[in-house]
């Protein structure tokens, strides 16, 4: 019987050696750190689509239009030296990243081009940033979405930003410090939420913000600075999977406000009667959605209390605590109206980014099962509701100065 | 049925017993004779071409006739003249004193005599070093104990060295052993049950335990298994660990072997059994489980915080020896994004020009440092030192600037490599080392899969494995709050107040309560205030 | 583990919690039913007892579906387990080696010793348990209570959320393999405490980790994931960047909790062939159980036939399992069957 062990698992042995489907060294996989995605511009462009994934005549109609314009990054493996030796790199990323371009008609279809152009897998478990351009977000990303979704390397940690300029301009900036550009800009989106400019909407929050009922999605909007670093210059939010708008730097301080989500990174600058202009950063933030279904009629209330430091005093030198009190009720006079503002304007974009929806639907089943349904007709109601914000400012602290 | 399945019928094999040796055989019940001559030629016969068998003829009390038979090299020169020769011829008695138990008793100055009559038993007495005296005229002779070897002192271990802890290990002595642990065990409850195992060797074997601890199956179950080694020759008691142990296919040693006299001890006062056999400075203790072997006695020296301390960090290095490399080569060649986009950039520059695939080159790595090591091991002490410094650095230096390895992979071997060499117990280091290999092979093909697979199959192999009946892992499989406390930590000995549970001793309480005094008048507290903190 | 909370969520909603605890609830009877027959006959296993009572023929008859049940099981899971690691981890290996693996790290066990069996599961759990509470304790920060939110679902009719307790029930029904160690064990009274400890650890963890996905992902979006806990995984960011996803840590304890899964059905297999054709060649019988298993796990078509098939014996093995046990309790009662004493 011993015998016809050892054959048998020699038979197996055989299969084995075969084996290593999935083995592909570091060398032999294009490494794909950050991806764009525009849409393109027929006339100024002259990309074709090849026969890859369709055939020319047998792209169905919805697919003609708009033809992807796919731009990637690659780390060139081998390219950026290890270690101090060679480290005399002044001239930027250029040649330790490596830009390719493509078309499709969709995601898998640009993707399945690339490859066809590589000598590499591609690969996508290093995938830091996927750029959209504003027309792609505004047109809806659902079908990006999908593959991304599907495609089980993609890591649920990477960022989706939405670009206000050509999304390809943005991995070509060349950040002069680090070997890797879309390395710098994961870093700067990272590091921006741990300073609280920016709420924790990675890729895997986000997508469930849009799937979910009665929520808006909410990610990065950035702008490319002299083409090496890149600004957050707001946060593009959502109406389904389509961008409707985008809020400036300090309304995404009052979104986090909102949604009590520490720490606390925007500043407010507030000038009293006498001249003084005081600016405080917030530091630690406290909210609470109140939602009220009346007659039929939901209402929310927002009660927001900020914890305030005073950061700076201009054009006076006269801090002291009656003083504090005076700044405190100005600051929140302030605040409410930016607060109402902000809000307004999502309403007006039907954007419910706060997840009042969800909210209703989770307190009042019987509500929202009776009347709302669908998150369409949420829209509608979310556009005509109540929503009534209350600030409370507390300033805590100055700094090192007294006055 | 098929008959691929078809049941063994396990013919029962008639037990093999090895020839036993002619000589012996033929003077199996050969009485000695009473004629002086005869009984010399006879062994002359035996012993013919010996160049150290020795016979000393002389006349007993001045009148009669005797002889001595020895081998001299086993024996003392000096103690045969002085206490058996000299009283022997200086003495001038009559003949009715010329008895054997006459001489034994009022004239030998010698400890160990004995009376002999058969043959074989004289033949195998010379042979381990007595000297035995015939007479003209009795049919019984004297066997005398003047066995004298030639040994080495007692040294430091080798293999297991400490920092705060005795300094003294066994050497090949079975007899210095045997005082060794005596000196440490000065109650008459310290059992040494003596056998003979190897029908050439005839090497002495030694059971030693506590008889009002040991558990009495054990204690059986070791004695049965030594008695059935059937073999000709017992060379180091590393040959009767592989008769006696529980699974000879397992990569895994299941008795421990130690060269420290404390060590031994310590275990034989848990409740285990020591096994000394004579030219081996190594002792067996059985049963042995895999807690034993990340454990040294000096833990028990050092305060209970620090050795729980170096305990844990011998067991992650005993896990790193084991999963590093083949972790290293699942995560480089399949699964590169379970590691940082930063590592990986990284990673990837440093394989530049690197010709083989992570694989290979970790398989190439691994073999070229077994080589090593085992290089270092053979070589003369005077040339080992230099080779292992040209050959850390120099050879691994020139292969990564070579581009035949890239630095990481360098570092990755020589982390599970050292980390192998953290465990104190050299067969169970050098087991999982090799399991290694095993283990970089199924990483190698099924990546993430291989690696937990194999990892599964060889902790299921471990947890199946027994040690005369006591599991393999056992504080942990099967779980014992108890016996945890003296595992992965080493709790205080207040803590370990019985022995462990596993060897079911006779006497299970070992440490009692602890002991607190009041603290003594201390200068500092003025007003005379020396109540205890607690 | 992997897809249990999308099969409950599927059928519940939002009540998959309540669900899970009225799951939890309902198979502890079925537990509880089984120490008081290990009691009742503590020198028989499962197949030993149920001969007693129902007769040889009859108790073969239900045995042999018992064992075939536990057979397809043990394909299926491991189908299961091979789809999962061809989908997130290893996209080109043929999936007949991760079954192969699979089985053959159940068929070397040496089933004769029914310690290591024990020792094994014993061994395995803090492994199990460890690298879970590290995948659900950072994803608590992930979980809005809106998502929670009515915890009675939404619209929800008593059939639909029975349902989602039977698919609970099934998804925890392999404690059924305490009902083959009673017998070995050496104080049975004792050692049925440790079986009920072992199963509330057990389907509590499952209970947290219905809740967490839920609480994380909510009742909506768990619909269009497969495997929503893996998808959970990777969604922790762990500090310091050791790893840079943990989903490996967990896809390996998910490994060690499937193989307990399948030795504990496997053991059921073994154990109970042996005894029904009054065999001692564990090695034979657990090699004949490989081959089978290996080859129902290769039937079906695609992935969404394995979960229909799934949930398929889950209900139905849910329904058989519960009533048999009721069954033989209440006739062990009324005909005064009794097992020898130990």
């Amino acid at each position: 019987m011993n015998k016809r062990v050892i054959l048998i698992s020699l038979l197996f042995s055989t299969y084995f050696l075969t084996g290593c489907w999935d083995r592909y060294e570091l060398e032999e996989r294009a490494n794909i750190l950050g991806l764009a995605i525009d849409v393109m511009d027929e006339e100024a462009e002259n990309f074709t689509v090849p026969e890859i994934t369709y055939k020319e005549e047998n792209i169905p109609d919805e697919y003609k239009e708009p033809i992807i314009k796919l731009t990637a990054q690659l780390a060139v493996p081998g390219k950026i030296k290890l270690g101090p030796e060679g480290g005399g790199g002044g001239d930027g990323s250029e040649k330790t990243a490596w830009v390719v371009q493509t078309v499709g008609s969709s995601l898998k279809d640009a993707m399945t081009n690339l490859q066809q152009q590589l000598a590499e897998k591609l690969y996508l478990g290093h995938l830091q940033i996927i750029v959209l351009n504003e027309k792609v977000a505004k047109r809806g990303t659902e079908d990006i979405n999908d593959f991304l979704k599907r495609e089980y390397e993609v890591r649920r940690t990477a960022w989706m930003v939405v670009s206000e300029d050509k999304a390809e301009e943005v991995l070509q900036a060349a950040p002069p410090i680090e070997t890797v550009p879309a390395l710098y800009l994961s870093d700067t989106l990272k590091n921006s939420m741990r300073f609280g400019k920016l709420p924790r909407e990675h890729l895997g929050r986000f997508w469930l913000d849009i799937e979910d009922i009665g929520i808006g999605g909410s990610i990065p909007y950035i702008t490319v600075i002299e083409n090496d670093r890149i600004m957050v210059s707001g946060l593009a939010y959502f109406k389904g999977d389509k961008m409707v708008g985008h809020m400036t730097p300090f309304e995404i301080g009052v979104y986090l406000a909102m949604q009590g989500k520490n720490p606390g990174g925007y500043a407010i600058a507030v000038n009293t009667d006498d001249g003084g202009i005081y600016i405080g950063e917030s530091s630690v933030r406290r909210s609470d959605i109140k939602i009220n279904v009346k007659d039929g009629q939901p209402s929310a209330q927002l009660n927001v209390e900020v914890e305030v430091t005073i950061e700076e005093e201009t054009k006076a030198n006269d801090l002291d605590n009656k003083k504090v009190k005076k700044i405190e009720k100005e600051m929140e006079k302030s605040a409410v109206e930016k607060f109402e503002k902000t809000i307004n304007k999502w309403k007006e974009n039907e954007s419910d980014v706060l997840g009042i929806g969800a909210r209703t639907r989770a307190e009042f089943p019987h509500y929202w099962d009776e009347q709302v349904k669908t998150d369409e007709n949420w829209s509608q109601i979310f556009k005509e509701m109540n929503i009534e914000v209350n600030v409370e400012c507390q300033i805590e602290r100055a700094g090192m100065e007294w006055k | 049925m098929s008959p691929f399945f078809k049941k063994r019928t396990k013919a029962t094999q008639p037990k093999q017993t090895i020839p036993k040796s002619e000589i012996m055989i033929n003077n199996e019940n050969k009485q000695v004779s009473s004629c002086l001559e005869k009984n010399v030629e006879h062994f002359e016969e035996i012993f013919k071409n010996d160049m150290d068998f020795l016979v000393r003829k002389f006349y007993l009390f001045e009148t009669k006739p005797a002889a001595l038979l020895c081998l001299k090299s086993l024996v003392g020169k000096e103690e045969i003249e002085r206490d058996i020769i000299r009283p022997l011829q200086e003495k001038i008695l009559g003949p009715e004193n010329q008895d054997v138990h006459y001489i034994t008793e009022n004239i030998l100055y010698s400890s160990d005599v004995k009376i002999g009559k058969e043959i074989s038993n004289l033949i195998a007495a010379i042979t381990t070093g007595k000297a035995i005296i015939f007479i003209d005229g009795l049919s019984e002779s004297l066997e005398i104990d003047v066995k004298l070897p030639d040994k080495r002192s007692i040294e430091q271990p080798e293999t297991e060295r400490v920092v705060r802890g005795p300094r003294d290990g066994f050497i090949e002595q079975i007899n210095t052993n045997i005082a060794l642990l005596r000196y440490r065990l000065p109650v008459p409850e310290f059992r040494i049950e003596k056998t003979e195992v190897g029908t050439r060797t005839r090497t002495n074997v030694a059971v030693c335990y506590m008889e009002d601890i040991v558990n009495e199956d054990l204690l059986q179950e070791v004695k049965k298994r030594i008695d059935a080694i059937q073999m000709d020759g017992v060379l180091d008691a590393g040959y009767i660990e592989q008769f006696i142990q529980d699974n000879p296919w397992s990569p895994f040693p299941q008795i421990q072997n130690t060269e420290r006299p404390d060590k031994a001890v310590g275990n034989i006062l848990e409740g285990r059994v020591a096994i000394l056999v004579e030219g081996s400075p190594f002792v067996l203790i059985a049963p042995a489980t895999f807690n034993q072997f990340y454990q040294t006695s000096e833990d028990y020296n050092e305060r209970w915080i620090i050795s729980s301390i170096v305990r844990f960090i011998r067991i992650m290095a005993l896990i790193f020896s084991l999963t590093f490399s083949s972790f290293y080569v699942t995560v480089l060649s399949f699964h590169p994004e379970l590691i940082p986009a930063s590592f990986v950039v990284a990673a990837s520059s440093g394989r530049h020009g690197v010709p083989f695939p992570v694989f290979v080159e970790v398989l190439l790595m691994e073999l070229a440092m077994e080589i090593l090591r085992e290089a270092t091991v053979r070589m003369p002490q005077q040339v080992g030192g230099a080779l292992s410094i040209v050959g850390v650095l120099v050879v691994g230096q020139a292969a990564v600037q070579a581009g035949f390895v890239s630095p990481i992979t360098v570092v990755i071997i020589a982390l599970s490599t050292i980390g192998s060499f953290a465990t104190p117990s050299y067969n169970a280091a050098t087991a999982f080392r090799m399991l290694r290999f095993f283990l970089i092979i199924l990483a190698g093909t099924f990546g993430l899969l291989g690696l937990a697979v194999s990892l599964m199959l060889v902790i299921n192999h471990m947890i199946s494995l027994r040690s005369f009946g006591v599991p393999f892992m056992f504080p942990f499989a099967p779980g014992n709050a108890n016996a945890i406390k003296d595992s992965i930590i080493r709790a205080p000995f207040h803590w370990l107040k019985t022995r462990p549970e596993s060897l079911n001793p006779k006497n299970k309480k070992r440490v009692g309560g602890r002991v607190k005094d009041k603290a003594p008048y201390n200068f500092l507290n003025e007003d005379g205030d020396n109540s205890e903190e607690t | 583990m992997l897809a249990i909370p999308r099969a409950i969520i599927d059928k519940v909603g939002n009540a998959a919690p309540l669900a899970s605890l009225v799951g939890i609830g309902l198979s502890s009877i079925g537990l509880l039913g089984l120490i008081y027959l290990g009691k009742r006959f503590p020198q028989h296993t499962f197949i030993g007892y149920n001969k007693i009572i129902l007769g040889k023929t009859i108790g073969s008859l239900f045995m042999i579906v018992y064992l075939m049940l536990s057979v397809i099981l043990i394909g299926l899971d491991t189908r299961q387990f091979a789809e999962v690691l061809v989908g997130g981890l290893l996209p080109n290996t043929p999936i007949h080696f991760s079954i192969f693996f699979m089985l053959l790290l159940c068929a070397v066990i040496n089933y004769s010793n029914v310690s290591t069996f024990a020792y094994i599961h014993f061994f395995y759990l803090p492994l199990i348990i460890l690298p879970l509470l590290v995948v659900i304790l950072p994803t608590f920060k992930d979980i809005e209570y809106y998502h929670l939110l009515p915890i009675n679902g939404h619209n929800l009719s008593l059939n639909g959320f029975m349902s989602g307790v039977v698919t609970m029930m099934g998804g925890i029904s392999n404690y059924f393999v305490i009902s083959m160690v009673i017998p070995y064990l050496k104080n049975p009274k004792k050692n049925a405490k440790g079986g009920i400890w072992g199963f509330f650890i057990g389907t509590f963890l499952v209970l947290l980790l219905n809740t967490v996905a839920l609480g994380a992902f909510g009742d909506q979006k768990i619909l269009e994931m497969m495997w929503p806990t893996l998808v959970l995984a990777r969604m922790v960011e762990v500090p310091g960047e050791i790893v840079a996803r943990i989903d490996a840590i967990f896809i390996i304890s998910w490994i060690f909790a499937v193989f307990t899964t399948l030795l504990s059905y496997y053991f059921i297999v073994v154990r109970g062939v042996a005894e029904m054709i009054n065999s001692k060649n564990y090695r034979f019988i657990s090699v004949g159980t490989f081959l089978i298993a290996f080859l129902i796990a290769l039937i079906p078509s695609d992935i969404y036939d394995v979960y229909n098939y799934l949930l398929f014996l889950w209900v139905g093995g849910v329904i058989f399992y519960i009533l048999y046990v009721i069954l033989l309790v209440v006739l062990a009662k009324v005909l005064r069957k009794k097992g020898s004493a130990v």
